[in-house]
C-alpha cells in the first residue's frame, strides 16, 4: 500500500477480507509468507466492537489517547472534536456500555482518529452507522489518506466502495487481484475568490477556466478537502457532480 | 505505557470485578483465622491457601474483564501483545496488595499471636508467593487461552489441586511445609524469601506462555 491510498477490500462472506486486515496491521501471523510494514502508528477498526466498560465515552477516548502519547488536553480536544463531528448521540458522557452497536462503532471509529495514524485499517466501518456517519466517515477516511496516511476497509456496498476507495481489489478462493484504479471522476465547478494555485493541490487532475468560472476534475472521493479550500479562501461553490473518465 | 496501566486499572476499579474474590478472600480470613491463638505461621499457612484460590479468581477476572476487540485495539495500538499482557500482570499484581495486606494484618488484628518483624516477613513472603502463583494459574486459565470459561474453571480448579498435592509442581506445597515446619520464623525467611522468588520466576513463565498460546490463537 502507498501513503494517501485508500484500498478497498472487496469479496464473498468468509473471503478472508478481515484476515487480510488483521495480518495487517499484525493481530494475525501468516501461516506461510511474510509480512512487512513501515508505518509506525496504526490504528484499527474492528468490524464488531462492543464495550463493558463504565467509562464514558468522552473518558475511554482521552484514555486511548493518553495510550498514543498524546498529552491529556490534546486528547480531550480530539476526542470532543471527533466525537461532535460523528455525532454521537446521547453526548460524550454516555457509558460505553450503554451504547448502542452504531454508537459504539462511532466511538471505534474515534479512537482510530485521535492521533493522525500512517496506516489506518477499517473491517466494515459503515456498518451500523446512519446516513449522516456515513458521509462523515468518508470525509475522514479521505482526509486521513490526504495527511499521508495508508487506507485499508473492508464493505459489501459497491456504491461506498465507488465513492470512497482510490484502489479496490477482491479476494476470491485465496487470491487477491487488483480490479483497478478508480475510474469515477468528480467536476467542481466553482466562483472565485481569493487567489489559489491549483496545479499545486495534489488531487487536482484538470483545471478548466470558462467565462470567469472555474472547473476542477478530481477522483470521486478526494473532492472535499479542495472544496474546503475553496470555500476558505472565500470561492463559492456552483456545482458539484460525477462524471466517468475517458 | 503508565497511560495504558492506568486505563486498565481504572476499567478494572469501576467494573468491580475485584469485589467477589476480595469478599470471599475476607470471609475465608474470618472463617479460618479469627481467634486463632497458635503460631501466626500456621495462621498464615491458611492464608497462603486462601490467597492462592481468591488470586487465581482475580487474575481470571481481570482478564475476562476485557472485551476481545478492545483488547486487539489495545495490541494495535501498542504494537506488542507481549508488552499488553505485562501491563495486564502489572494490574492484577496491584489488585493482589489489598489481599496481601488483609492476609498479613487480619490473622494478627483477631488472633492471639506474639507478633515479630520475623514473623511478619515470613507471612508476607508465603502470602506474595501464593498470589504470584495464583496470578500464574489465573493467566493460563484466562479467555486468552481457554475461551469456554466452564473449562477454565475446570482447569483453574485442578491446577490449583495440583499445586498444593505435589511437592515440586509449583512453590506452594513447599511454602505450606515450610510454614507448618516447627522451626522460628527467623529460620523459615529465607527459604520462603527463595521460594517467593521462584514464585516471581513461575509467573513470569506463565507469561510467556500464555502470549505464546494466545498468539497461536490468532
Amino acid at each position: 500500500m502507498n501513503a494517501g491510498e485508500l484500498l478497498a477490500l472487496i469479496g464473498a462472506n468468509g473471503s478472508g477480507k478481515s484476515t487480510v486486515l488483521r495480518l495487517m496491521v499484525g493481530l494475525s501471523r501468516p501461516s506461510s509468507g511474510s509480512v512487512e510494514r513501515n508505518a509506525r502508528a496504526v490504528s484499527y477498526v474492528p468490524d464488531v466492537f462492543a464495550s463493558h466498560d463504565r467509562l464514558s465515552a468522552s473518558a475511554y477516548l482521552r484514555h486511548m489517547g493518553r495510550i498514543r502519547g498524546l498529552d491529556a488536553s490534546t486528547a480531550r480536544q480530539r476526542a470532543l472534536g471527533l466525537l461532535d463531528r460523528l455525532a454521537l448521540s446521547g453526548g460524550a458522557d454516555t457509558p460505553m456500555r450503554m451504547l448502542s452497536k452504531g454508537n459504539a462503532q462511532k466511538v471505534a471509529l474515534a479512537q482510530a482518529l485521535l492521533d493522525p495514524p500512517q496506516l489506518l485499517v477499517l473491517d466494515e466501518p459503515w456498518a451500523g452507522l446512519d446516513a449522516t456517519a456515513h458521509a462523515t466517515l468518508r470525509e475522514l477516511l479521505t482526509e486521513t489518506a490526504e495527511q499521508g496516511a495508508a487506507v485499508a476497509f473492508t464493505e459489501h456496498s459497491a456504491d461506498v466502495v465507488r465513492s470512497t476507495a482510490t484502489r479496490v481489489c477482491e479476494i476470491e478462493h485465496g487470491i487477491l487481484t487488483t480490479l483497478g484504479q478508480q475510474l469515477n471522476l468528480t467536476e467542481v465547478s466553482l466562483v472565485p475568490g481569493s487567489e489559489i494555485d491549483w496545479a499545486q493541490h495534489p488531487d487536482v487532475l484538470d483545471v478548466r477556466r470558462d467565462a470567469g468560472n472555474v472547473t476542477l476534475t478530481l477522483p470521486t472521493g478526494r473532492h472535499d478537502a479542495a472544496l474546503l479550500t475553496a470555500l476558505n479562501h472565500g470561492w463559492s461553490v456552483t456545482t458539484v457532480r460525477q462524471v466517468k473518465a475517458q | 505505557m503508565s497511560a495504558l496501566y492506568r486505563y486498565l486499572l481504572m476499567s478494572v476499579l469501576l467494573s468491580q470485578r475485584y469485589l467477589p474474590p476480595t469478599l470471599i478472600f475476607l470471609a475465608a480470613m474470618a472463617v479460618g483465622t479469627t481467634s486463632d491463638n497458635g503460631p501466626l505461621q500456621s495462621s498464615y499457612s491458611f492464608c497462603v491457601l486462601a490467597m492462592l484460590v481468591c488470586t487465581t479468581w482475580l487474575t481470571v477476572s481481570i482478564l475476562n474483564h476485557e472485551d476481545p476487540t478492545q483488547r486487539q485495539i489495545t495490541v494495535v495500538m501498542v504494537g506488542s501483545s507481549l508488552r499488553v499482557l505485562v501491563i495486564t500482570v502489572a494490574v492484577v499484581v496491584t489488585w493482589c496488595v489489598p489481599l496481601l495486606v488483609i492476609g498479613l494484618v487480619y490473622p494478627i488484628v483477631t488472633g492471639k499471636h506474639v507478633v515479630t518483624a520475623s514473623d511478619l516477613a515470613v507471612g508476607a513472603a508465603a502470602q506474595l508467593g501464593a498470589a504470584l502463583v495464583g496470578a500464574a494459574i489465573g493467566l493460563l486459565c484466562s479467555r486468552l487461552v481457554i475461551r469456554r470459561i466452564g473449562i477454565a474453571m475446570l482447569t483453574a480448579a485442578a491446577a490449583i489441586l495440583l499445586a498444593l498435592l505435589l511437592q515440586w509442581i509449583s512453590p506452594i506445597r513447599p511454602i505450606m511445609t515450610v510454614l507448618s515446619n516447627e522451626k522460628t520464623a527467623g529460620a523459615n525467611a529465607v527459604p520462603l524469601t527463595l521460594l517467593a522468588a521462584l514464585s516471581v520466576v513461575f509467573l513470569i513463565a506463565a507469561v510467556f506462555a500464555t502470549k505464546a498460546l494466545a498468539d497461536r490463537k490468532e
